[in-house]
């Protein structure tokens, strides 16, 4: 049973990790958190079933060029709802995001419809562990898959040079502009890595839970309690508090409450907020600021 | 340069004058000889609140495309009182106060006649008090218990035009008990109110038997992934599964429970169950899924039949639930337009009280009382990815003198 509940944590966490980790990326680059970021999700999930159920692609290469849809997304939201907004004041850039996230969610709408959809699974069936707990093949491709993706993402931010220059840009757009950065093409690929990220786990997770136009909602809340956890600003921060958070679903759920699954993260988001509000790996935002 | 500008704005000039009056001359031979008659054919406007965007946006869809159907049918036939029909539609957001909000607005417009309310019991006894201060006739699509006694005993502009949900779950629970031999259950139920309230009445059902389920799960909505309450399930090792919840949960919980190793275990449900858009997602796992249903495509009542035939060949999709309730509360709306034989709101809703024998899509409808007008629902077994129907559900109308 335990088993059970840690591999339907983890697979979950991760997603979570993933949405986090789109956000983090933003809030770094323009210092805004984006609130369409769950809508990344949806929008993802229904690029992969165009290409699977629509145009009867592989799910492999589904994913793979609904997430590359994706990362085309990314810029056309930035230079809609972030980029004419740029020298705004924060909350306006907030509403255009909320905007954008209702634009996506009822345009999706209009073009998928009302009708819940799904897609192929990477792996079919199940495996049984320890005797009893069962763990379905799709959950490990979700963990396989999404560990492989942050540690490209870490390598590409950490040890690339188009990395150093979106972590440059992040760290002061007009110093980097003055050392030649293209400051908007910097931006734009931290919004295209940003739904990329996001939109790859809509693929994955459409074959367990379906894709509608408003399951980005729900999703997003939890990647941003992530962020808290983990810490503003903190790609670390993003992975380990979406860990968590799916991690406390999962037992909270079996041991606690089912009912109140939501209540738990949130009573943990405010227990982080009163003991350590900088979050898990927050010192460095803390610095920053 | 302004040669061809000057040219271009002729051309323009030219096909804007011909776009103007070809409109008119045919609009002039269709309305010439019926000017006098003009208000005659002025269509009798029906509104609709449905939940066009959100969370329960399916329900929209479903309705709008089942509103086509009956007013292409009515209008075809020659309308009601000699004019057309028109269904004007509003966006109830799938939230209470989007409903009241939608109501008023149509309620705004004195040429509609009545209202038909959301496939939510919440919304349409949100909507009561604005249907009892405005009177405008009003048909509700929820079925929960509380609904029919607020038709019953607090406003008689409300009718509940469906089976309430009391006789389907206790004819669900006796099928479970007294057929299949079950007496160990669990209850999985989303949380919103008329899956809650459906879980109620599941337990209700079982106690007439002596039957305590003996673990009661429930989940808030919107709930992707059910590992931990599947857990606890298996944990107090149950005979049968009963389910109360919305289609794109029920999907997903049937696939859960499926693939967690409970392959062969026998799902009890709600309407949502055996809903065509559940048997899509839920693939192979819905197979052996009981539902007691107020709709299913492939009822074996003639006038259902020939909805969904209808439906499937229109839109190239099974017929849902909202699609088939519509139809039926249009043309009862209609039934009692024609027999008061005017629209004025007092004298339809009077005539809708004379209404007591109607076959319509989904089921016979009694109006004699507000409360409980649809007598009855399927229920249904799934095989092979169809809900077969197993028995027909009726009950008699209780009318107190």
């Amino acid at each position: 049973m335990n088993l059970q509940l840690l591999v339907s944590g983890v697979s979950t966490g991760v997603v979570y990790g993933l949405i986090a980790m789109g956000m983090v990326l933003i809030f770094r680059a323009v210092g805004v958190m984006n609130f369409a970021q769950g809508e990344f999700l949806m929008f993802g999930g229904y690029l992969c079933y165009t290409l699977n159920r629509l145009l009867h692609l592989p799910i492999g290469l589904s994913l793979i060029l609904a997430s590359l849809l994706m990362g085309a997304v990314g810029v056309i939201f930035m230079r809609t709802s972030y980029w004419p907004l740029r020298n705004a004041q924060a909350r306006a850039i907030i509403v255009s995001a909320m905007g954008a996230s209702i634009v996506l969610k009822e345009g999706a709408r209009l073009i998928w419809g009302s009708i819940p959809v799904t897609v192929e699974r990477v792996v079919n069936g199940s495996t049984t562990l320890a005797g009893s707990a069962v763990v379905q093949w799709q959950y490990v491709a979700i963990i396989v898959i999404s560990a492989m993706i942050m540690a490209l993402v870490y390598l590409l931010l950490e040890k690339t040079f188009i990395g150093h220059i979106m972590q440059a840009t992040a760290q002061d757009q007009y110093m980097a502009s003055l050392v030649g950065i293209p400051v908007i093409m910097s931006i734009g690929l931290t919004f295209a890595l940003s739904a990329f990220l996001t939109g790859i786990g809509g693929g994955l997770l459409a074959p367990l839970f379906f894709l509608n136009n408003t399951m980005g909602a729900t999703a997003g809340a939890k990647a941003f309690a992530a962020i808290v956890i983990g810490g503003f600003g903190s790609v670390q921060g993003a992975i380990i508090g979406g860990l968590i958070v799916g991690l406390v679903e999962a037992f909270g759920g079996a041991y606690i409450s089912t009912t109140y699954q939501l209540v738990l993260i949130y009573v943990m988001l405010v227990l982080v907020l009163m003991f350590r509000p900088q979050g898990i790996f927050g010192g460095k935002i803390q610095e920053k600021a | 340069m302004k040669r061809i500008l000057a040219i271009l704005l002729i051309v323009c000039m030219a096909f804007g004058m011909t776009a103007c009056g070809q409109p008119a001359a045919t609009s002039g031979e269709k309305t010439a000889p019926a000017s006098g008659a003009e208000s005659a054919a002025k269509p009798i406007k029906i509104g609709l609140t449905t939940v066009l965007t959100g969370d329960r946006s399916l329900e929209g869809e479903y309705a709008s495309n089942g509103i086509k159907i009956i007013q292409q049918e009515i209008n075809d036939a020659g309308g009601v009182l000699g004019r057309p029909i028109e269904i004007v539609i509003q966006d109830a957001l799938g939230t209470d106060v989007g409903a009241v909000n939608a109501y008023r607005k149509l309620a705004d417009d004195s040429e509609i006649v009545a209202i038909i309310g959301s496939d939510s019991s919440n919304d349409n006894m949100a909507v009561s008090p604005a249907a009892l201060e405005l009177k405008i006739p009003t048909t509700a699509q929820g079925s929960s218990p509380k609904l029919r006694d607020m038709c019953n005993n607090d406003n008689p502009w409300l009718f509940q035009l469906r089976a309430c949900d009391e006789t389907l779950c206790a004819s669900l629970m006796r099928y479970a008990v007294e057929t299949g031999g079950y007496k160990k259950f669990a209850i999985i139920h989303d949380t919103e109110t008329s899956s809650a309230d459906q879980a109620r009445l599941f337990t209700e059902g079982l106690a007439k038997y002596g039957i305590e389920p003996v673990v009661v799960v429930p989940f808030t909505t919107g709930t992707k992934d059910f590992t931990s309450h599947i857990t606890q399930i298996q944990k107090a090792g149950v005979d049968a599964i009963i389910g109360a919840c919305f289609q794109a949960e029920a999907a997903i919980l049937i696939q859960q429970i499926r693939a967690l190793g409970m392959t062969d275990i026998p799902i009890f449900g709600s309407n949502a169950f055996a809903d065509p858009v559940t048997i899509r997602l839920a693939g192979d796992a819905v197979n052996g899924v009981y539902c007691a249903s107020a709709w299913v495509p492939t009822t074996p009542n003639p006038k259902g039949a020939a909805l969904a035939k209808k439906y499937k060949e229109l839109f190239n999709e099974d017929c849902g639930k909202a699609a088939a309730q519509v139809y039926d509360h249009v043309s009862i709306i209609v039934e009692a337009i024609k027999r008061a034989g005017t629209t004025d709101r007092a004298a339809v809703r009077d005539a809708m009280n004379t209404i007591d024998n109607y076959e319509g899509a989904v089921t016979r409808y009694d109006l004699r009382t507000n409360g409980d007008c649809g007598r009855g629902g399927l229920l249904v077994k799934v095989e092979n990815q169809v809900a077969v129907v197993l028995d027909q559900i009726t009950s008699e109308k209780i009318i107190k003198k």
